[in-house]
């Protein structure tokens, strides 16, 4: 998961992309190290100390994780758990369509 | 929450009137002002006395708490604290959907919108380092 979206997030920094996440980890400020040591570069929105039973994951009725949803520039809901090349195939496609081509190459 | 703290409290006192019939003489809950209040609770019932403490605690977040008192229930409901937004329909996260606002702290404690980022293709990735 991570050398992927950590290889999504740097081939399209100059694009209008953003890989937003959701973190359900308990602890904040180990998850500040985490973060750190395996090159997490991208922010996330973090749950609370409840983990999993946070009020974010609550609300969007997530049950299991990761649980993915890929938005297009307009704030529309157009895939939801896509991976891997899928989810590159989504992104290429959403980026397309607001008018910019993009080629997403892994080599991690 | 507050509608069912109101239910359970209108069925304590069903039930309490219903044994005693004493009610003119009973000291009512602070705050919600329908169920006898107890000593051991300051002056609150004691689900009344619960909620309390945690917003005491910063734990929920709620509106200002009526007057003391209050025998309106309806009043009361605006305290009702809540620890989170309700869960939403999942019609509203279907395929299509303008996405729900997303609006918290990042992991530095610094506060921030989903809908910051409309005009960018957004992977949006509940996740967890576990």
């Amino acid at each position: 998961m991570y050398p992927h979206e950590r290889s999504l997030v740097r081939q399209l920094a100059d694009k209008p992309f953003a890989l937003i996440g959701v973190n359900s980890d308990r602890d904040r400020e180990n998850l500040k190290n985490v973060m750190k040591e395996k090159n997490i570069t991208w922010r996330s929105f973090w749950n609370g100390p409840a983990g999993t039973r946070g009020p974010i994951s609550t609300e969007w009725g997530v049950r299991s994780w990761p649980t993915i949803y890929v938005i297009d520039v307009d704030g529309k809901i157009r895939y939801k758990n896509v991976r891997g090349k899928q989810m590159d195939e989504a992104i290429t496609a959403l980026l397309k369509e607001a008018g910019t081509e993009v080629s997403i190459k892994h080599d991690e | 929450m507050m509608k069912n703290l109101f239910m359970t409290c209108m069925l304590m006192l069903t039930l309490s009137l219903a044994s005693c019939g004493k009610k003119e003489e009973t000291k009512m809950c602070k705050e919600c002002g329908v169920v006898p209040a107890d000593e051991r609770f300051n002056g609150y019932c004691e689900k009344c006395f619960e909620v309390a403490k945690m917003a005491a605690r910063g734990e929920r977040m709620g509106a200002p708490a009526t007057a003391a008192g209050q025998n309106n229930p309806g009043p009361a409901k605006s305290a009702a604290p809540s620890p989170s937004n309700p869960p939403l329909d999942p019609s509203k996260l279907a395929i299509g959907m303008e996405v729900p606002e997303i609006e918290a702290e990042d992991v530095d404690g610094v506060k921030f919108k989903l809908s910051d980022y409309r005009g960018k293709v957004v992977v949006l990735d509940f996740w967890g380092d576990w």
